[in-house]
């Protein structure tokens, strides 16, 4: 004990040591290691492979019509005779981007409106009552709109998804917030004058992150899935351009007959849902001090 | 000697329903005056529900009284100005909650708890703050080492110790102990106790020691009050409030006190429902169970009296 | 072994996970409940009486637990066995537990006749509206003034000891056949918790409920109890029946916890404690584990880890210092 609290009074832990001890922890649980692995394979994948795949993805070759995955195909073709293995990995990089961007969006945004009527009660009826309105609002609807407003690229698809997911991630943080904010170690707070920013910062946002994280990575995963609607309606990228949801939605059609254009596109998502899920439950685990994995 | 927290005629009412249209009022706490001198401990026992952690929590500034006075060493915190003269004594102020588990932050390290007074306050670099945290772990008896750590690693004493030391920080002269050894065991209860008795003779600390277990009450305070629903029915010094307990509820409460290998004598148990608060019954709130209640009880409200010395009680039958 | 015995624990081991190694928490505890009888553990914070009772309905955090040994049989058949789906039956309806700390067992979200209407609906099947209506009925039971009013209140707007009532009317919603109650009544003032007492035992005489009362007030434990576990980091070192322990205790550790009660006939300004505190789980010391604060420890306590010694009369310690001068007592008259 005694040596512990001399190192301790002489080498005061910096941030940045703590990072480090955060790292370290972080790398030592299992499901954040398989799930950062799952999710660098992508990234690289997404990053490096238009460089080293030749193939157009939007090359049609109609003589080569759904044909299965061969040495050639390595996915199989489309009913355009374009080579979803090309598109896959073209797809990678505007599928994940969406996701990301969504999920990160839509939870600054959700935890702002979720802690602001979480935690100031005067605005709390009208804030839920803004989202409720939100929630019912038609996402297609609403992805047109901002389509109208923005013109058809990445960015309205990014806006209109965000906005529609904020009220289910407002409402989980507001969940966490009432609980929080009704603990002693937040009176004690306020007992010593601490702002309402800082309980915020300090308390309810630290005990809310774990719901958050698992929420973050369904809405990841969801926002891929439906970039893939929206492409369908026209809506965001127009079709020649790859994404794993849209080669799903033009390969529905034939998902008997050549099925291997809706399934590689779904194993990515799937993958891609997976890695962030176990990186998520990694993070949460690890930040939760209770749940130490290893001293 | 001048008091340092001063409560005059202080009442709390809390309205229940607030959706509904016509939202009932809660009378928690009635027409409270008592005052507690430097250095002095005030114990502060009674009924579950009467109202005794509503007081200690307004004397904190976390409820605003609804009426009455109540000033903090000279500084009056109702009424106008009382915003900024709570803010002018804040450092001052400190508070221990009853529930261990439920006062840390199970995410914040406990080095980091205990400084969140200092923070707040701001205005001290990284090694002062450091020191700051090492004294104030040596303070309470915890190693150094412990401020690393979370609490969930401690059992309910150290935690209890660490929240202690978290309202040491800023050197405060009053403390409010809301039930603050209840959750400990009798050896940790002791050790507890022995520390805040140290302090408060090293730094002259007052405290308001809200309690349930008289025993306990009896080793750390000066004087003691007793509250039944709402009211205080006696006050007193420690010697006279056991010795001689004069209102009839105190009594009751002294007699309820479980002992080991049975009471002494054949207990009397309290009959009777408790008073509702919502509408609190004219005269006396003790009268639909006090075994003394004669007519009079039911209609007049007895005065808060002196009956000798620093001796006080509300009650009719006493001379 | 008994048939009478509506539980028995036996050779209980509970380990949690830390430091990514596995730690004892409790080992080796045996302890017997009879129908209708009420079994009081007491001991220092961190002993393992919440440990203990939590085991008995496997309420432990599952990743960072195991249970390293032992049985808990409950009528005959092994709770550490039965499938989660019988468990879940078990828990609450037939064995229900007041949980240490009211807060953070109460969801702060739902209304107290919620929370207690849910526990009704999901064992007794009743209705919204009759379990609302039997909501206020129990709170009525814990002495909570104006039930009918206070029943939609959220937790945080309760007092303390309410709170506490609200958990104790949830556990006995159900008429469970064991009530395990983990300090019910610490922020209870003595006459209401002379009440809540009462009714525990008129629920006892009722229903012939069995009773483990966690309590670290010996004045409870001596008025309420008909036996008395003593617990010391993680093992049981005492055990008595009646008035026996305050009498003559037959383990130093019991003698210091009687010496620390405060006392509430004279003005005292120093409270005895125990010297020296619990020792680490993670580094259990060798021998008797009260050694090192033992006043009466002798060469041998510090090597051999003492076995629990029977005494006869239902009477056990893990003290072989004081169970020898007992039997040298004994046999000299
Ligand atoms: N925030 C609140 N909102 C509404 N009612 C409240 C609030 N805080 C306390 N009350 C009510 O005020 C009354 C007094 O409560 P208080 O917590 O002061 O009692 P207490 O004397 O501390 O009791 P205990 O000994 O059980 O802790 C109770 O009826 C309680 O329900
Ligand atoms: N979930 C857990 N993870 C790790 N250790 C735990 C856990 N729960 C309990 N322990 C440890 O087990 C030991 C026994 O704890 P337990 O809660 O049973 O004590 P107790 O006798 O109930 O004390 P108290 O009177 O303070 O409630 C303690 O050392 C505690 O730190
Ligand atoms: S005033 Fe009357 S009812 Fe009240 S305590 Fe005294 S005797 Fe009892
Ligand atoms: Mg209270
Ligand atoms: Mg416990």
């Amino acid at each position: 004990m005694t040596d512990a609290a001399l190192d301790f009074a002489t080498d005061p832990p910096t941030w940045r040591h703590r990072a480090w001890k955060m790292a370290i922890r972080l790398f030592r649980h299992r499901s954040f290691r398989i799930g950062f692995g799952i999710t660098l394979l992508l990234v690289v994948v997404a990053t490096f492979g238009p460089l080293l795949v030749k193939t157009d993805p939007t090359a049609m070759q109609m003589r080569f019509r759904f044909r299965p995955p061969s040495e050639r195909f390595l996915m199989g073709t489309d009913g355009f005779g374009r080579d979803v293995f090309s598109r896959f990995i073209y797809g990678a990089q505007l599928s994940l981007w969406i996701g990301l961007w969504v999920a990160v969006l839509s939870g600054i945004a959700g935890t702002f409106f979720g802690v602001l009527s979480g935690y100031v009660r005067a605005i709390d009826s009208l804030v839920m009552r803004v989202m409720d309105a939100l929630l019912a609002f038609p996402p297609i609807l609403l992805a047109i709109g901002v389509n109208a407003a923005l013109g058809p690229q990445v960015h309205s698809v990014i806006i209109a998804l965000s906005v529609s997911y904020i009220p289910r991630t407002a409402r989980i943080v507001r969940a966490s917030a009432l609980v929080v904010r009704e603990l002693d170690y937040v009176q004690a707070a306020k007992i010593s004058g601490a702002s309402g920013l800082r309980i915020v910062w300090r308390h309810i946002l630290p005990n809310s992150i774990g719901p958050l994280l698992v929420q973050l990575t369904f809405v990841f995963a969801y926002a891929i899935l439906a970039e893939a609607a929206l492409s369908f309606l026209g809506i965001g990228p127009p079709p020649p351009t790859p994404s794993w949801g849209n080669i799903i939605a033009e390969g529905r059609d034939y998902a008997v007959e050549a099925w291997w254009i809706m399934l590689f596109p779904g194993i990515g998502i799937s993958l891609a849902a997976l890695g962030m899920n176990l990186l998520g439950d990694g993070l949460r685990d690890v930040l939760d001090p209770r749940l130490k994995i290893e001293g | 000697m001048n008091p340092i927290v001063e409560l005059a005629e202080v009442s709390k009412t809390f309205a229940l329903g607030r959706g509904s249209r016509r939202p009932q009022l809660l009378h928690a706490v009635s027409d409270v005056s008592f005052s507690i001198a430097a250095e002095e401990t005030l114990g502060l026992v009674g009924e579950s529900g009467s109202g005794k952690s509503t007081i200690g929590r307004m004397l904190v500034g976390v409820y605003p009284a609804t009426s009455g006075r109540i000033s903090l060493f000279g500084r009056d915190i109702t009424g106008s100005g009382g915003k900024a003269n709570l803010a002018a004594v804040r450092r001052r102020l400190q508070f221990v909650f009853q529930d261990p588990h439920a006062a840390l932050n199970p995410r914040m390290q406990v080095g980091d708890a205990i400084a969140e007074p200092l923070d707040i306050a701001g205005g001290l670099d990284r090694r002062t703050r450091l020191a700051r945290i090492g004294d104030l772990l040596d303070m309470v008896g915890l190693p150094r080492s412990s401020a690393e750590r979370y609490p969930h690693e401690f059992s309910g004493g150290q935690r209890q110790r660490i929240v202690i030391a978290r309202a040491l920080a800023l050197k405060p002269d009053f403390i409010v102990c809301d039930e603050a050894v209840s959750a400990l065991d009798v050896s940790m209860q002791a050790q507890v106790v022995n520390l805040l008795m140290d302090l408060q003779r090293e730094f002259g600390l007052s405290y308001l020691f809200i309690a349930h277990d008289l025993a306990v009450v009896r080793s750390v305070s000066t004087r003691v009050a007793v509250m039944y629903a709402g009211s205080l029915v006696e006050i007193a010094s420690r010697k006279a409030l056991y010795e001689n307990p004069l209102h009839p509820y105190t009594r009751a409460l002294l007699d309820a006190v479980p002992r080991v290998k049975g009471a002494a004598k054949p207990r009397q148990m309290l009959q009777g429902e408790p008073p509702s608060l919502i509408d609190p019954p004219a005269g006396c709130r003790f009268a639909s169970r006090c075994p003394l209640a004669e007519p009079r009880c039911r209609v007049e409200t007895p005065k808060f009296r002196p009956v000798g010395g620093d001796h006080h009680v509300a009650c009719h039958l006493v001379a | 072994m008994s048939e009478s015995n509506i539980l028995e624990i036996s050779g209980l081991t509970v380990e949690f996970r830390s430091g990514g190694r596995w730690i004892t928490a409790i080992r080796d505890v045996d302890l017997t409940l009879a129908p209708r009888q009420c079994l009081g553990i007491v001991g220092e914070s961190g002993s393992g009486k919440s440990v203990t009772a939590l085991s008995i309905l496997r309420l432990h955090p599952a990743k960072s637990t195991r249970i390293a040994s032992g049985r808990i049989l409950y009528q005959g058949r092994d709770l550490l066995a039965v499938a989660p789906g019988e468990l879940a039956r078990i828990r609450g309806s037939e064995i229900a537990m007041i949980f240490q700390d009211p807060m953070s067992s109460l969801n702060p979200v739902l209304t107290i006749g919620e929370q207690i209407g849910e526990t009704l609906r999901i064992h007794q099947g009743l209705n919204r509206a009759d379990a609302l209506a039997k909501a206020v009925g129990l709170l009525d039971m814990v002495r909570i003034p104006d039930a009918r009013r206070r029943v939609a209140e959220y937790p945080h707007r309760l007092s303390g000891g309410m709170r506490q009532r609200v958990m104790i009317a949830m556990a006995i919603a159900c008429r469970p056949k064991i009530l395990i109650a983990d300090e019910p009544t610490t922020a209870l003032d003595v006459t209401v918790q002379a009440q809540i007492l009462n009714l525990l035992r008129d629920l006892r005489e009722e229903l012939g409920m069995s009773v483990i009362l966690i309590s670290h007030d010996m004045g409870v434990i001596s008025e309420f109890t008909d036996k008395i576990a003593v617990m010391y980091a993680g093992q049981v070192v005492e055990q008595a029946v009646g008035d026996g322990l305050f009498d003559a205790p037959m383990h130093p550790y019991t003698s210091g916890l009687l010496r620390a009660i405060p006392n509430i006939d004279r003005d005292v300004d120093r409270l005895a404690t125990i010297p020296g505190s619990i020792p680490d789980a993670a580094r259990m010391v060798p021998g008797c584990r009260f050694h090192p604060r033992c006043p009466e420890a002798l060469e041998s306590c510090r090597s051999e880890a003492p076995a629990m010694i029977d005494l006869g009369g239902l009477r056990q310690t893990r003290c072989p210092p004081r169970a020898e001068r007992q039997g040298m007592i004994g046999g000299r008259s």
